[in-house]
């Protein structure tokens, strides 16, 4: 736990740094004693998980805080064994079942099944329940989400359910509706600034407010992303200086360069070019939509107010496409030939306006 | 003919002569009534011995001889040409040929003397020349007929007579044979009616210019028909009649063999191909006939113009030339010692084999999978044809041993081959196996049809290997109209040609279909789709009149039926649309080509449909379509891709609900790129090598080889070919070539970025993604639970900046003199790392230098080509690594700590136990050592023990240990000298020898056992004492030694002879003591 990213991370709801109102309700929640399934979903790196852990704290006291890791192997219909990680407690277990991609369903209906038929043994002064955490619910496949929602409710007095997701356009309906959705909303800047200045005093160190705010920037209000950027500044050299390099993530800087290489020239050749660094970072297992995002965000930053709408309408329309698809590359290039051929027709009729 | 000499006067020169000689030896056989068969050389080994001295080379060219005058007509108008030789060549004397030849007679024997000299030129072009000649002999048959026909036609009838009709011996014209009572066997000559008409209508033409045209016809008819009667009877019966009869005596035979060549103008292969199997046939002369063969200096043969793209198809051919290898041995035997034929079946593989080995005079033996393979019988079978003579055979030819589907023999068969190929007369003399005495001396050809199975793989290396590809549709074409007239079966081009279209290549397929056809029109005349059609001449009463004057018995009905082919027969055959597999490589290629035929769409969605693997076509298309099109604007990409995105979605859609009612669109998908992507210019297409996974690749890869040799090759007959079959490549120059998944010019390296270096791995992308998918993974199991992080935000937010965090700014000083907040960084980053399951590990580069790796290896997920730059130093890496030990040892304590405060006191005891269960058994034995008697003498180290901390003193144990493995898998050199600086020196250096270890098993696995932090803490009994815990160490260590001793005695003996045994017993025990 020598990272700050995991040092300093608030273990209790009274130490949050941020959405503070939330935080109390959800405790009053909890004094209730009882609380329903939880669906918490926001960005990444906004705390969800922190404050999960905050929640299990105060149901169940410290003890949550000793987690083994452990590794389960299921079975699915066709006999594949399938092994999965888990790490649990006494009194919750966490679970991310995308990681054995198409077999998730099989993951939920064995995993969640086992832990709610169980009851707790050492029911004195307890919860009577168990906690599910579910990572990345967005991610599961529509079987899987179905299979789950039975679960919920047949099970709902010995476990509960904790779903955690980036957001909740992918989770189906009859999910959302049988839990307590949670939105922890990213930090905004200032927000940020003020951890990482926490953050150091507790360290020791002086950060320069210009840094932090050219940190909080960078770290594209993720506050985890900001966290490891502060301390790889601080790696790198210290005592800071406001005009320090912040390290970003490669695959940032990556992304950045394809952009301006599609920008700088419209032919197959360099769409050729483009695709090999695609590739690249499909080899680096950086999601598909991350890249779009990312290339959209570079590409529209160059562009002619007019054409801004149309190549968000065409990223938008590539990137439904790909969720519907399962070859991402086709539609990356698709979308970026599609750019490329509008911004060319663009160019030349701005061209031709000016002679 | 205006510029002579040019090559088709100078080869009708050639032609003419050899025909004469032909003329005149037959005249002799049948005055002799004796077969006289040539040796080799057929009919011109008499009449040219000379010829018979000359190299290889010329060898060939008596073949080309022979060839030419082996008539037997290819063409379409085939007994036409026949007829028109025979008569020519019949009636032919000096004066004739001067006539034709005008006064250029005189250059017809220098001819023969002049190839030696021609010889002189490059390989290439004698090759070429040779094979040009070949080419227009056949041209030359099918355009003698037309201008000299009616030059001819008046000396024709004269010169008839009964003698050039019947033979005894194997004419060169067409013929029936036939079998007298006696057993004795003539031949007869074959002529059509057609071509009686034919000629009749040509001969009938300069009449016409005096009389009027019915007259005249008329008149002619009665003299012709009043000349030739006898010839009439016999020649117009004879052939149907024995058409009739042989169906039925011999309705075993199938047409394939009926109709097999005879002669090597007759063979439908390619001739670079044919000329590729004869030449090594002829380079067994020497060791069979006792021949002088003129080597060729391969450095001849390098020079290799664009003009024999022809040849690179038989890659061996040309791959020979270019690696330089000799053609023969120091034994006068070929380089290569078997010839290993492959193509797709029906091409005529064991055909042309057969043939050649015939041509070249041996017996052709034939060893096929209907015979018995196992190593025994093959033995036998290879002994007694390489090494023994047949006796019954009257002219003592040497056996040729073929191999018929070889692809089928077991491995050990193709060993014993490769092994008996590869003995040569030095081995066998050296050998004392009695069995086998002599070397090969006998030309073996094994055929295949799968030049990739795995059986075939030790074959392969030591073969000649040729591709023979499947036969032009043209000529393919020709040969079934010849077969169809033969047998009476009337069909018309295009009929014929569809035929051959839809066969493929596979003669033997569309010659099936022939016979199946006519089969069934005789089995059920009325209700089949064959046409009973009265026997329609051009002049109906002539041929009624004909009809009269014979009467052969089954001419009952009184009409002679002839069959005709309709398209329908073709169509509804089966053959060639059913169950025909294209190649992903063939489709990619006819969905980059311009299809010129009327309904394009439907031929390339056939195609694609055929090709299937859909997926890997989009792939395929993904990865060519860039290249295929100018297209500057981009708009064919776009809408290409749009394509593409739909097929993606579709087939994503189909397996996601396992729903295949929309299967069928995913073909159109596809075909429409076609029209996007379709050019007229050649296309280098690759293989999709970049998505797919590298497990199936090598099989692709081989499938896709043989595809390479399904496309006909560019012989003759391509120009016009390719028309009509689009998957054909239409230029020699651009043949469809994989992209080699290795080569270091592999088109998935990247584009360099203009700031980062290039990532240099060539390797597929599913390769790469798995490798960094499972560092992501190892780092997900071996991170700390308490951090349990989710893959997207390990991959995204901190191992993207993990390894900025891992690369503190230390001086280069030693740990100890670092600040503290040096060491304060150092110790940040050495428990990062433990958080994160990371390690630097020792490893050996390619320079020998051992270096700290981190493992798992994050920089190569966390950076695109630039990680070398951003890695920490060695020194701070050294450093880290051992602030990582000792971060991991005081983590591992303080669990301990925590499990002892916690349980109960037993279940430290229980602990022990199985701790020990975890030791290899040559350990435990020597657990009797740890009772506590051993005090006094490790009084100093336990005085040492109090001075240091436990868990610096852990560590330095551990080191220790590592320095004694070091010190074990050493050379066993300079033994003491080691020990003295052992204490001085950096630990961590000796560390780095600990890899020396890694082949050694026992020594590993002690290190193993002893370098696992959490087994030296496990170990101690009882835990706080120690003494005793030291005890175990020496337990270890002395057993370490034992280990060491005894697993590498001999390599210590070689280096030392005696001593230095007890010398690492000696110096170890007093390393120990010290300790």
């Amino acid at each position: 736990m020598s990272l700050w990213v995991d040092k300093h991370r608030p273990k209790d709801f009274m130490k949050l740094d941020f959405h503070k109102e939330q935080a109390t309700r959800l405790k009053n929640l909890l004094q209730q004693s009882d609380f329903p399934h939880l669906l918490i979903y926001g960005p990444s790196g906004a705390g969800k998980k922190t404050r999960v852990m905050c929640l299990l704290r105060e149901l169940y006291g410290s003890g949550v805080e000793r987690l083994r890791q452990e590794s389960m192997t299921f079975t699915t219909p066709s006999n594949k064994k399938i092994e999965i990680m888990t790490v649990s407690s006494n009194y919750h277990i966490e679970v991310n079942p995308t990681d054995v991609g198409v077999h998730d369903r099989v993951v939920i209906m064995d995993l969640v099944k086992n832990v709610a038929q169980t009851h707790q043994i050492d029911a004195s002064g307890q919860r009577e329940f168990k906690v599910v955490i579910l990572n990345e619910v967005d991610d599961l496949t529509k079987d899987a989400q179905h299979a789950l929602r039975r679960t919920m409710e047949k099970y709902v007095a010995t476990c509960r359910l904790i779903l955690i997701a980036n957001s909740i356009s992918r989770v189906i309906p009859a999910i959302r509706s049988r839990c307590l959705t949670i939105r922890v909303s990213a930090p905004t800047e200032t927000e940020i600034v003020s951890v990482l200045y926490s953050v150091c005093k507790r360290e020791g160190l002086s950060l320069p407010s210009e840094l932090a705010v050219r940190i909080a920037k960078a770290s594209d209000r993720n506050l985890r992303r900001a966290l490891l950027m502060c301390e790889a500044c601080k790696v790198q050299q210290y005592p800071f200086t406001p005009d320090q390099k912040i390290t970003e993530p490669d695959w940032q800087v990556f992304i950045r360069d394809t952009a301006s290489m599609i920008l700088s020239e419209q032919t197959p050749k360099k769409l050729g070019e483009v695709r090999q660094r695609l590739y690249e970072l499909l080899i680096h297992g950086i999601p598909p939509d991350m890249i779009f995002v990312g290339l959209l965000r570079e590409i529209v930053r160059n562009c002619d107010m007019t054409l801004k709408c149309q190549v968000a309408s065409n990223a938008a329309m590539y990137e439904h496409r790909m969720k519907l698809g399962s070859k991402p590359i086709f539609h990356l290039e698709a979308f970026i030939a599609k750019f490329m051929a509008i911004y060319k027709k663009f160019l030349e009729e701005s061209l031709g306006d000016a002679f | 003919m205006g510029d002579y000499p040019d090559a088709d006067e100078e080869y009708e020169l050639m032609y003419a002569d050899d025909l004469e000689l032909l003329r005149e030896s037959e005249e002799a056989n049948v005055i002799n009534k004796k077969l006289v068969q040539a040796r080799r050389s057929l009919d011109f080994s008499n009449s040219n011995p000379n010829k018979e001295q000359e190299t290889s080379l010329s060898a060939n060219i008596d073949a080309v001889h022979n060839e030419a005058s082996l008539v037997m007509p290819v063409t379409d108008d085939s007994s036409l040409s026949s007829c028109y030789m025979q008569s020519h060549f019949n009636s032919r004397n000096k004066r004739t040929a001067d006539e034709i030849f005008g006064d250029i007679g005189d250059l017809e024997f220098d001819d023969i003397e002049e190839m030696p000299i021609k010889r002189q030129k490059t390989e290439e072009e004698a090759d070429l020349e040779l094979i040009g000649k070949i080419l227009e002999g056949r041209r030359l048959k099918q355009l003698l007929t037309e201008p000299n026909m009616r030059f001819q036609v008046n000396k024709r009838k004269i010169d008839y007579d009964y003698k050039e009709n019947l033979s005894l011996n194997i004419p060169r014209w067409t013929f029936m044979p036939l079998t007298n009572s006696d057993g004795e066997r003539v031949y007869v000559r074959l002529e059509s009616e057609e071509s009686w008409d034919i000629y009749l209508t040509r001969i009938s033409v300069p009449y016409a210019m005096h009389t009027s045209y019915d007259e005249a016809w008329d008149e002619a008819k009665k003299i012709l028909e009043k000349q030739t009667e006898p010839e009439n009877r016999q020649n117009l019966s004879e052939p149907l009649l024995n058409v009739d009869s042989r169906i039925e005596v011999d309705n075993g035979l199938l047409w394939v063999d009926r109709y097999k060549p005879l002669s090597y103008v007759d063979l439908l292969s390619e001739e670079p191909v044919n000329r590729a199997v004869l030449h090594w046939l002829h380079l067994w002369d020497k060791v069979v006939f006792n021949k002088e063969l003129k080597v060729i200096e391969p450095q001849q043969r390098n020079s290799f113009s664009k003009r024999t793209g022809q040849f690179q198809l038989t890659n061996k051919w040309k791959g020979k030339k270019a690696e330089d290898v000799p053609e023969l041995d120091e034994d006068g035997r070929p380089h290569y010692k078997v010839a290993l034929l492959c193509g797709p079946p029906g091409v005529g593989k064991t055909t042309l084999a057969h043939l050649l080995a015939t041509l070249a005079g041996y017996r052709p033996v034939e060893l096929n999978a209907s015979d018995e393979r196992s190593v025994d019988a093959f033995r036998t079978a290879l002994q007694s044809a390489t090494l023994m003579r047949s006796v019954l055979d009257a002219e003592k030819r040497p056996n040729c041993l073929i191999l018929d589907e070889i692809d089928g023999a077991p491995l050990p068969t193709i060993e014993l081959l490769v092994r008996w190929c590869m003995a040569t007369v030095a081995d066998v003399g050296g050998g004392k196996k009695k069995n086998k005495s002599q070397p090969l001396k006998r030309p073996i050809i094994a055929i295949c049809n799968d030049l990739y199975a795995p059986a075939l793989r030790p074959l392969r290396a030591v073969s000649l290997i040729v591709h023979v590809g499947g036969v032009s549709t043209s000529r393919l074409a020709a040969r079934l109209a010849r077969v169809a007239e033969y047998e009476g079966l009337c069909a018309p081009p295009h009929v014929l040609a569809a035929l051959a279209r839809r066969a493929k290549g596979d003669v033997r397929t569309a010659l099936s279909v022939l016979h199946f056809i006519k089969m069934r029109a005789k089995q059920n005349p009325s209700t089949n789709s064959m046409q009973e059609m009265k026997l329609i001449t051009s002049r109906a009463h002539g041929a009624t009149r004909r009809k009269m004057a014979r009467k052969w018995p089954t001419d009952a009905g009184g009409t002679v039926t002839k069959l005709s082919l309709r398209m329908e027969d073709v169509i509804s055959s089966s053959i060639g649309e059913k169950d025909c597999q294209k190649g992903l490589m063939q489709a990619l290629q006819v969905i980059f080509t311009v299809c010129s035929e009327p309904d394009a769409w439907n031929s390339v969605l056939k195609t694609v449909t055929a090709a299937g693997e859909y997926d890997r076509l989009a792939d395929g298309i993904f990865e060519n379509y860039l290249k295929a099109r100018v297209d500057a604007h981009l708009l064919i990409a776009c809408e290409t891709l749009d394509w593409l995105l739909l097929h993606d979605i579709i087939s994503t859609w189909i397996s996601r609900n396992q729903n295949y009612t929309v299967y069928s669109m995913l073909p159109l998908c596809l075909t429409r790129c076609q029209r996007l992507l379709a050019t007229r210019s050649p296309q280098y297409i690759r293989y999709p090598m970049q998505a797919q996974e590298e497990g199936s690749s090598l099989d692709i890869f081989k499938f896709y080889k043989v595809d390479l040799v399904n496309t006909p090759p560019n012989g003759d007959g391509v120009d016009n070919d390719w028309l009509t079959r689009p998957s054909a490549p239409t230029r020699p120059s651009a043949p469809i070539r994989p992209s080699v998944p290795t080569s270091p010019s592999a088109p998935t390296s990247p584009s360099v970025p203009t700031n980062a270096t290039a990532p240099t791995s060539p390797s597929p992308v599913y390769k790469r993604t798995s490798e960094l998918d499972g560092i992501l993974w190892s780092v997900v199991r071996t991170a700390s639970p308490s951090i349990y992080p989710s893959r997207r935000a390990l991959l995204l937010d901190v191992l993207s900046l993990l390894p900025h965090l891992l690369a503190p700014t230390l001086r280069s000083a030693n740990v100890q003199l670092c600040s503290e907040n040096e060491k304060n960084a150092l110790r940040n980053a050495a428990s990062a790392m433990c958080d994160y399951g990371l390690e630097y590990v020792q490893q050996r580069g390619s320079d020998g230098l051992y270096t700290f790796v981190l493992e798992p290896d994050i920089y190569k997920l966390a950076f695109f080509g630039t990680e070398e730059r951003a890695r920490a130093p060695p020194s701070v890496r050294q450093a880290i690594a051992r602030e990582q030990q000792l971060e991991q040892i005081r983590r591992n304590e303080i669990q301990m700590g925590r499990v002892q405060s916690t349980d109960k006191p037993q279940n430290t005891v229980r602990v022990t136990p199985t701790a020990d269960s975890a030791i290899p058994n040559h350990l435990q034995r020597l657990r009797p050592k740890e009772i506590e008697r051993a005090p006094a003498k490790t009084e100093n180290v336990h005085n040492y023990d109090l001075a240091c901390k436990p868990s610096v003193r852990h560590a330095m144990f551990r080191l220790t240990l590592q320095s004694v493995f070091v010190y074990l898998s050493g050379s066993c050199r300079d033994l003491s000298s080691h020990v003295c600086t052992e204490r001085r020196q950096c630990t961590s250096k000796l560390h780095a020898e600990r890899v020396v270890a890694a082949n050694r098993p026992l020594v590993e696995a002690t290190s193993v056992l002893a370098l696992n932090p959490s087994f030296i803490i496990r170990s101690r009994t009882p835990p706080g004492c120690s003494s005793s815990c030291f005890l175990t160490f020496r337990a270890l260590y002395a057993n370490a030694v034992e280990c060491f001793v005894g697993v590498h005695s001999v390599p210590v003996k070689v280096d030392r002879p005696v001593e230095s045994r007890s010398d690492a017993r000696e110096v170890f025990e007093d390393m120990l003591y010290f300790h």
